[in-house]
This record gives C-alpha cells, sequence and structure tokens, in this order.
C-alpha cells in the first residue's frame, strides 16, 4: 500500500504479526461471503447444466449439457421477455438520467425550502418498492383510481383509462413508477458531484459572458461524467434485474406482455419447478449485466471503484 | 433559471413525491364502500377497521416483528464481520493482488441479482429445515450485506490518513487497539451510512423473502403486503394500512439517521 505502513513494518516480526493479525481480520467475512453468495453462485452455474426438477435434496440432477440453453434460446417466451427487459431498463434508465440531473441541480441551488425538497425526494427511494407499487396500482386502477378521477377531473381526460389493462400502456406505467421511485437515486448522486464543482470556474465563465446553458453544457455536464458513468452502471444493472415493482403491479401480464427476464426466471424455476432452465435465465441476466457495466465503463471512462481517488 | 420557475418546480416536485403518500393515508382510513365509490382528498368519515383487520386477521404485527428481527440482527452481524476485513484491505499489504481481488469480488456480489442466489437458497435452506424459517433468512442476509459492508467501509477506512493510526503504533499500541481506538471513531460517519444503506435495502428486499418464506411466522413486510393482492380482488383498505405502518420504521430510521444519508447514498462515487 504506502510507504508509511511499509515502514512500520520493518522488522519481521512486525511483519509476521501484521500477516496473522489480517488473517483473523479477513477469515470470518471470506467464509460467510463465499458460503452464502460465492457458494449458491457456484451451484447456480452447475445446476444450469443439469435438469433439475425438484428442490429435494435427494432428487436426481442429470447432466444435461447445455441443453437448458438451448431451450432458452428456442423459447418465444424467453426472447420476449428479454425484448421486455431491454424496453424497460432503456427508458427507464434514460428517464432517471434525464430526470435525475434536472433534480440534482434545482436540489443544489440555494433556495429557501432546500431541506424539504431533499426530504421529500429521499421518500420514494427509501420506501420499500412492494409498498410503492401496490400503491400506484390502486391509483392506476380503471375503475375507482385516484389517478383517473384527476385526469378527468382536471379535464385532461374524457374517461377512465385502463393504465394496466393493455400490454404496452402496462409497460410504461410500470416504467413511469420505477422512474418516480429511483429518479431520487440519480438526483443525489448529481447533487454530491455538484459539490465538489470548483465554484470559481463558474465565476470565470460568468465573467466571460457564458449564459446558465452555456455554463450547464460546458462545465456541469463534462465533470459531472464519472458520477455520472457510477450511476448509469448502478441504475441499468438495478433496472435489467427487475422484478418487485412488476410481480406487484402486474405479475407480468397481461399476457406476458411486462415478463422481465427476473420474472420470466422466477417463474420458470419456482411455478414451472424447472431449477435447471431457471439457473440459466438467470446466468443470462448476470452476463448482460457484466457486458453492459464493462460497456458503459469503457465508453464513459468513468471508474467504479474506490482506487479511483 | 428564474426565482419564481425554481420555486414552482419545488413545489411541484414536493407535490409529486409526497401526495401520493398523503392518498395512501387517506385510503387507509376509508370504509371498504367509499373506497370503490371513488378518491377523496381527505378522510371524511374516517375508520380504523383497515388498521384492525391488517393486525388481526392480517398478521401484520409479525410481519413487523419478523422484518426488524432479520433486519436488525443480519445488519449488525455484517457489521461486525465485515468492517475488521474492509480494515484488513484498506490498511494491510496483503500477498499478491488478494487486497484488490476481494475488493472486486465484494462488488461482483452487487451486480449478482437475487434470482440467481434464490433457487441454490431454496434447496440449501429446506434441506436444513430453515426453510419459512427467520434464522434462514439472517444467514442469507448476513452474507449479502458482508459483501456490502467489506465494500463501503473499504473506502470510508482507506479516507482516515494512515498517519494517525502509526502515531500509535510508534507509542507501542497493537493493531488491534489502534483499530479500536482511533480508527473506529473516526469511521463512524461511514459506518452510519454503511448501516442505512444495509437496513434499507434488507428491509425493502423482496424477491428474497418472497421464495424463503411462505407462512406470517417468518413473511417480513414486503412479502406480507404482497400477499394482500390477491388473484382476484385486492384488499386496498388494509393494503394502505399495511403501506402506512410498513413506511413507518424507514421514516424514523431516515429520520435518526438524516445527516448521514445523502454520503451513504452516494458513497464511492464522489470523493
Amino acid at each position: 500500500m504506502t510507504e508509511a505502513t511499509v515502514e512500520v513494518a520493518t522488522k519481521p516480526r512486525r511483519a509476521r504479526r501484521e500477516g496473522r493479525t489480517a488473517f483473523f481480520l479477513l477469515v470470518p467475512a471470506v467464509v460467510v461471503v463465499l458460503g452464502v453468495v460465492g457458494w449458491p453462485l457456484v451451484t447456480t452455474v452447475l445446476n444450469s447444466f443439469r435438469r433439475v426438477e425438484s428442490a429435494l435434496p435427494k432428487a436426481p440432477k442429470p447432466f444435461v449439457g447445455l441443453h437448458n440453453y438451448a431451450y432458452i434460446l428456442s423459447d418465444s417466451d424467453f426472447w420476449n421477455a428479454v425484448r421486455n427487459t431491454l424496453y424497460f431498463t432503456f427508458f427507464n434508465t434514460g428517464l432517471e438520467l434525464i430526470l435525475g440531473v434536472g433534480l440534482g441541480v434545482l436540489m443544489f441551488q440555494p433556495m429557501r425550502g432546500r431541506w424539504l425538497l431533499r426530504v421529500a425526494v429521499i421518500l420514494p427511494w427509501a420506501l420499500p418498492t412492494v409498498v410503492n407499487a401496490a400503491m400506484w396500482r390502486y391509483y392506476m386502477n380503471a375503475d375507482y383510481g385516484p389517478l383517473n378521477a384527476f385526469l378527468v377531473q382536471t379535464g385532461l381526460r374524457q374517461d377512465y383509462y385502463s393504465f394496466l389493462g393493455s400490454g404496452t400502456s402496462a409497460m410504461n406505467s410500470v416504467i413511469l413508477v420505477d422512474v418516480w421511485k429511483n429518479t431520487s437515486l440519480v438526483a443525489f448522486f448529481v447533487l454530491a458531484g455538484l459539490q465538489v464543482i470548483p465554484k470559481e470556474l463558474y465565476e470565470s465563465a460568468e465573467i466571460d459572458g457564458a449564459g446558465a446553458l452555456r455554463r450547464f453544457w460546458s462545465i456541469t455536464l463534462p465533470l459531472l461524467r464519472p458520477v455520472l458513468a457510477v450511476v448509469l452502471v448502478l441504475r441499468t444493472i438495478e433496472a435489467f434485474k427487475v422484478f418487485d415493482v412488476i410481480y406487484v403491479m402486474t405479475r407480468g401480464g397481461p399476457a406476458s406482455s411486462t415478463t422481465s427476464l427476473a420474472l420470466y426466471a422466477y417463474k420458470t424455476a419456482f411455478s414451472d419447478q424447472l431449477f435447471g432452465i431457471g439457473s440459466a435465465i438467470s446466468l443470462v441476466i448476470v452476463l448482460f449485466c457484466l457486458s453492459l457495466s464493462l460497456f458503459y465503463i469503457r465508453a464513459l471512462g468513468g471508474s467504479m471503484g474506490p482506487e479511483q481517488s | 433559471m428564474g426565482r419564481f420557475l425554481k420555486g414552482l418546480a419545488l413545489v411541484v416536485i414536493v407535490i409529486c413525491c409526497l401526495l401520493p403518500f398523503w392518498w395512501l393515508f387517506v385510503v387507509s382510513l376509508r370504509h371498504r364502500v367509499d373506497i370503490f365509490a371513488g378518491p377523496a382528498a381527505w378522510p371524511t368519515n374516517p375508520t380504523t377497521e383497515n388498521y384492525q383487520a391488517l393486525f388481526g386477521q392480517y398478521h401484520m404485527g409479525s410481519f413487523l416483528i419478523n422484518s426488524l428481527v432479520v433486519v436488525s440482527v443480519s445488519v449488525i452481524i455484517s457489521l461486525l464481520i465485515g468492517t475488521p476485513a474492509a480494515y484488513a484491505l484498506a490498511r494491510f499489504d496483503l500477498p499478491g493482488r488478494l487486497g484488490s481481488v476481494g475488493l472486486m469480488s465484494a462488488l461482483f456480489v452487487r451486480m449478482v441479482p437475487a434470482i440467481l442466489l434464490v433457487v441454490p437458497f431454496y434447496i440449501a435452506l429446506g434441506r436444513f429445515g430453515l426453510l419459512n424459517n427467520r434464522l434462514g433468512l439472517i444467514i442469507i442476509y448476513t452474507g449479502i450485506n458482508t459483501s456490502f459492508v467489506i465494500w463501503m467501509m473499504q473506502s470510508f477506512l482507506a479516507e482516515i490518513p494512515k498517519e494517525i493510526e502509526e502515531a500509535a503504533l510508534v507509542d507501542g499500541d497493537s493493531r488491534w487497539s489502534a483499530m479500536w481506538r482511533i480508527i473506529l471513531p473516526l469511521a463512524g460517519p461511514g459506518l452510519a451510512a454503511t448501516a442505512i444503506f444495509a437496513v434499507i435495502a434488507t428491509y425493502n428486499d423482496f424477491l428474497i423473502a418472497l421464495t424463503m418464506t411462505s407462512t406470517p411466522k417468518s413473511q417480513t413486510v414486503p412479502v406480507g403486503i404482497s400477499t394482500l393482492i390477491g388473484k382476484i380482488q385486492v384488499e386496498w383498505g388494509p393494503m394502505a394500512a399495511a403501506g402506512v405502518i410498513g413506511a413507518v420504521p424507514i421514516i424514523i430510521f431516515a429520520t435518526i439517521v438524516q445527516r448521514h444519508f445523502v454520503r451513504g447514498m452516494t458513497m464511492g462515487a464522489v470523493k
């Protein structure tokens, strides 16, 4: 690590003792993480090459090679879920990024009531997705939903609309609810990023006669790039794994039009008891997430680690 | 942006964030027939029947207790196990590339979707008789949270200047006492931020709890709320009440630790 540590540790006895201490500090965590996350991960990889149709420990698990993968690749439900997930991820992350930058900039402005804004914005993010989703499912109800009543009373719509009744509309509604919840996270990243941009930059730009919009394009956005890269990766991964909001609002319907990959994997594994195929689907999700993150990190040049400092 | 526009944007956003929750509260106080009749902005003719039903026939009390037990035990154990490991990664010269390998794997865990873990969890917990059991959930959450604690605490601890500690080491303190006496108090805000994130993520988790539990004996708040959404009919009144009650622990918690919130949400992204 740094020179200072090495200096202190020059005496061999000290070094040996340090090694032992480090070992004792690390072992419990390594055991727990490997046991609870590493081991299931390996099991899932193995299961994806086996036919597993029962959760009972003694059940036979014959090796079937790439059969599970071949099965999902030829399954139209899988491709439907891929399309839905990509659509969800793209519009969800895109909207959150655009709105989140705006909201973050607003939260950064010195003004009265800023604390209220910051507190209010945390709530949708902090509360369980299940609560949010159930709540919006009620608001969007076609017969007695308050959102419909609101739209009709304000004259924005003539009649009650079944938000979750048809495929595209249901998908867009689910996306909006998730945007409503997660834009806060993007905004807080942006806020944190804005706080470290030197004020002098803006002052000299103002002296040079740059307008507010120009300052935003030429100073704020470029300097926010590393933060945006990180939050984009985080949100893309989360959106790609979407499960809760869809499960509660639509259960993947109507007619599988909102079934995401995670929901498809869940149904395959737990409703159809096809654990091998379910494992293969969830590995596909991980591969997608990994390649998307690598792509972003390359493209945007942000770094994800504490090492960046 | 003009002052007026800013103020307007602020008001609109605050309303967008808070009004849905106000409505939720209003619905939770309304009679069943009133709910189906149409929305109201104010709880006219309020009733506590939804709350009574929620804690009576819908077992909200056990959902709350299950969540509180599972969240607090798993987060505390994760902090106790993860923080020393983070300290070792931040301070010691580990052989080979062990340090960065450890960190990268801790980060990788964040990428792994819960859906990937639930099948093996389900099979393993079934083997040990821990399905539909709080202990089963605690074990799983502890593992997931520990990797998260390592990741976050490592970057907090790395920020604390080594000189402070070295002064103590030169004075003859052992690593252990330096860690306890000097580092831990300085890492306080970091610990708070880490705990906040872990508590919220664990309390809000749905997929793992949904697959590992099946009765109110061990179902957590989110799973309990989802059981109020039937295949045909949704119990809106009790569900709204459940939403209100389910939000209370997080609101109390968020108010107490509000100072550390922004830090916790954005840790690692900004220095």
